[in-house]
């Protein structure tokens, strides 16, 4: 059920599977830029990439506390809820995987905490790891360690997001609680325990980043495998820390709970971990109900939000505003319609159309189960390129803003860059919608690509994968063909 | 290396020291500081939730439980002064007629200001004249302009008040008092309808330039008995009766009053002021806006609440005590 045990430090001796991955090609970028290793082999590379955005992260709060609490004049509503959600949907995840695990603050003093260290490694003996640690260093309980947290809380949060997308101080409410939540757990559990089993931001990128076009692998697993003895990459050594997500790379064939630390990078004696270019979709698996689940509350919410923030159903929108309507009744009807299309109705489509691909197959050892967990991975891209499409919009509606909010950041009055004054204006309007088509349909062909090249790893007989992909196909199709509905009214 | 790690340490919490010291200095010393010395900058936040211009700073942390107070401006004469002017939720409008002041419309989240110079010592109301909430009517407050060497004197208190209990809606004289109390109807046409609300526009003679509006106040209230022509307590107790009744039966009968029909007819301008509003005349067309307008509360209000309202203001009639009547005529 859950995804953990591949990655354990206790299972790190266990010999990796026979993956079922679809094999693609790749790219070697430290080899063809050079400066890009040597700067990802700098000790000082993760904290000078979290450092600004620490600062800027604290300067939200600040503002979100004390500046305007209209939301459309404070930076912490515009600048994360639309420039940065914009960012990390359309290029972060897309192409370049789990790049803002990197950059993000909320596990920063979790982890300084835990390392008494900016930048350098501590040598020493913690657990399993060949690095000094600090705090308890539990391990996190067996039964939690899935997404399933990530699920829940991800769709509790978009449950009230009218609220904290309009309200500086509801923001700073979510975000620095996520924030106090990281720094906690990190007293208690060993590194990063927030980021890899609670953090709603989290749970969604590590699904989304099977999309991405860049994956972080063993140049030649072999080696690891066969020649490493220490797995530093794991346990960490004099040069970097041990994997803060508990990954070992010679097992790593996805980009799930891989967050781009760079540490494995310095630690691996071998020299045997770099940084690949891989066509879109490179990993294809989906390895339990908690990911598949997450790919459904995804669809789920892509879909909500369009019909709410996109539609032209005003009652509805006037239910999950709740801060200037009031209507608790309404609210719960809408909390009730995304908690039931998340958790539950679409899940029964698929579960339908699983068992529907298996008749249809005619291949009895291959399960519905089966068939319902892989075939999941079709809504990977199709979620995906979902909330783009829904995501671009907004970010053309709101553009304007970005820019005078960045020289009046509080709302009191400031013109930093001159531009505070700047009208809103909606930035070509007119080619939105041929934008969402293009997107969506995009996505309706990876989905069912890749949908294809899986069911060819579970069947045999070529005849035999169509038929299986048909009914999850013919669901794929029909949510693209709404969503183009709902976009081109 | 120890540096490096001394320098991450350093930049840290320096940075969590500086970010709320930078700000503070930015905003006090260039954006507040602009200004020719000797201004004094005054930051006016417009609550709609309060009815209040207000003071106190305002943002995320107070908003949603404060329960803000109109600001009273003391100024002393010859003060050159800019207010700024911050809506922390909806559209207001600030007037200060007296003061040559706006209308100035104020926008969610944006900073307006207005620059003028306390010339003329007296006590000047101030208004929001863009409806703004429940409380909008309310939305009023003072600036006082001392002479050199006097002490200011206090205006009278000003503020909306929230702690209006609900009576029975089927009790239809108390639901419109309730009304009238609620919508702010007392702040222009006074408490009890008693009006005397001075229209700040209507200037007498020997205070400021022009403008001499039509009106001089907000038409009273309780004096509408009279203007309906119903001429004793008891037509009068009958009418609004006939009005109760109505709501159940709408095809009651006329009641047994004299000259129904006219006391109908006049109800009936009354009912459609209240629907439509009503602007205020200006005895001068080029001066400035009257800022007591009356308002359409055709969306906000039921024809009941209407017919409540309009038989509470019938029941504020102070009627001679016919005794006392007697008495005079002998």
């Amino acid at each position: 059920m859950g995804n953990q045990p591949a990655n354990s430090v206790d299972k790190a001796k266990d010999a990796p599977k026979d993956s079922g991955q679809v094999k693609r090609f790749r790219i070697d970028l430290f080899e063809k830029i050079p400066f890009l290793k040597k700067f990802c082999k700098w000790r000082s590379f993760q904290f000078l990439a979290v450092f600004p955005n620490l600062v800027i992260f604290l300067f939200f709060l600040y503002a979100g506390l004390f500046g305007s609490r209209v939301g459309n004049r404070n930076i912490i509503i515009i600048f994360v809820w639309i420039f940065w959600w914009f960012l990390l949907i359309t290029f972060m995840v897309p192409f370049a995987s789990r790049i803002w695990c990197v950059l993000c603050p909320f596990p920063f003093f979790g982890e300084w905490f835990q390392r008494r260290a900016l930048i350098k490694v501590r040598s020493g003996k913690t657990g399993g790891l060949r690095n000094k640690m600090f705090g308890l260093n539990k391990k996190w309980p067996k039964a939690l360690s899935n997404i399933w947290l990530q699920d829940i809380g991800f769709l509790a949060l978009c449950t009230f997001s009218a609220l904290f997308l309009t309200r500086p101080i509801i923001s700073v409410v979510v975000l620095g609680g996520l924030f106090l939540v990281a720094t906690v757990l990190a007293f208690f559990y060993r590194q990063r325990a927030f980021c890899m089993y609670v953090c709603p931001v989290s749970g969604f990128q590590g699904l989304y980043a099977m999309t991405s076009m860049i994956e972080l692998r063993a140049v030649d697993p072999q080696v690891c495998r066969k020649e490493c003895k220490t797995k530093n990459c794991l346990t960490g050594s004099e040069k970097g820390w041990g994997c803060p997500w508990y990954q070992y790379v010679g097992k790593m064939e996805r980009n799930n709970y891989c967050g781009l630390c760079m540490e494995c990078v310095k630690s691996c004696p071998n020299d045997n971990i770099s940084v690949f270019a891989r066509p879109f979709c490179g990993d294809t698996q989906v390895k339990g109900y908690d990911e598949s689940w997450k790919a459904f509350i995804m669809l789920a919410l892509a879909m909500v939000y369009a019909v709410t923030l996109l539609g032209p159903w005003g009652t509805i929108r006037d239910w999950a505003n709740i801060a200037e309507v009031r209507n608790w009744k309404g609210l719960g009807i809408y909390a009730g319609i995304i908690w039931f299309t998340a958790l539950i109705a679409i899940p029964a489509v698929w579960a339908l159309a699983s068992w529907l691909g298996k008749l249809l197959a005619g291949v009895r050892s291959i399960s519905t189960k089966e068939i319902f967990v892989k075939y999941s991975y079709m809504l990977v891209p199709l979620g995906l390129l979902a909330w783009i499409a829904f995501s671009f919009p907004l970010i053309m509606v709101n553009g304007s803003y970005i820019i005078s909010v960045i020289s009046d950041p509080l709302g009191w009055g400031w013109d930093l860059l001159g531009t505070a004054d700047v009208a809103w204006r909606p930035i070509l309007p007119e080619y939105t919608v041929y934008l969402q088509i293009l997107l969506l349909l995009f996505g309706l062909f990876f989905a069912l690509k890749r949908g294809y090249d899986i069911s060819l790893t579970l069947y045999q007989d070529k005849s035999q994968a169509v038929r299986s992909i048909i009914p999850t196909g013919v669901v794929c199709a029909v949510i693209i063909f709404a969503f183009l509905r709902l976009f081109t009214g | 290396m120890r540096l490096k790690e001394m320098l991450a340490t350093l930049s840290v919490l320096v940075s969590l020291i500086a970010i709320p010291v930078l700000v503070g200095w930015y905003h006090n010393g260039y954006v507040l500081g602009r200004h020719p010395a000797g201004t004094k900058v005054i930051t006016l936040y417009a609550v709609a939730e309060s009815g209040a211009w207000t003071l106190d700073k305002v943002d995320g942390t107070n908003y949603w439980w404060k329960d803000f107070k109109p600001a009273t401006i003391y100024l002393q004469e010859g003060d050159k002064v800019v207010l700024r002017l911050q809506s922390t939720d909806v559209h207001h409008r600030f007037y200060a007629p007296q003061l040559n002041i706006g209308p100035i419309e104020v926008e969610p989240g944006l900073v307006e200001e207005a620059q003028f110079e306390a010339e003329t010592p007296g006590t000047y109301r101030y208004y929001c004249t863009s409806i703004c909430g429940d409380c909008h009517f309310y939305m009023q407050g003072w600036i006082v302009i001392t002479a050199k060497g006097q002490s200011p004197q206090e205006p009278p208190p000003l503020g909306c008040v929230h702690e209006f209990e609900p009576p029975p809606e089927n009790d239809m004289v108390a639901w419109g008092r309730y009304l009238y109390q609620k919508n702010g109807c007392i702040t222009c046409h006074g408490e009890d309808g008693k009006g005397g609300i001075e229209n700040p526009n209507y200037a007498k003679e020997g205070d400021i330039e022009d403008p001499s509006y039509v009106k001089g106040s907000v038409p009273a209230h309780n004096t509408i008995a009279e203007s309906f022509f119903l001429e004793e307590k008891e037509d009068a107790e009958t009418f609004v009766e006939w009005l109760i009744d109505k709501q159940e039966e709408p095809n009651i009968p006329p009641p047994d009053i004299p000259r129904f029909f006219i006391v109908l007819r006049k109800c009936e301008d009354a009912i459609a002021i209240i629907h439509e509003g009503k602007n205020c005349a200006k005895a001068d067309p080029n001066g400035p806006e009257p800022p007591l307008q009356m308002p359409s509360w055709e969306v906000r209000l039921t024809d009941y609440d209407i017919d409540a309202i309009i038989a509470y203001i019938i029941t504020l009639y102070e009627w001679e005590e016919e005794e006392e009547w007697e008495e005079d005529q002998e």
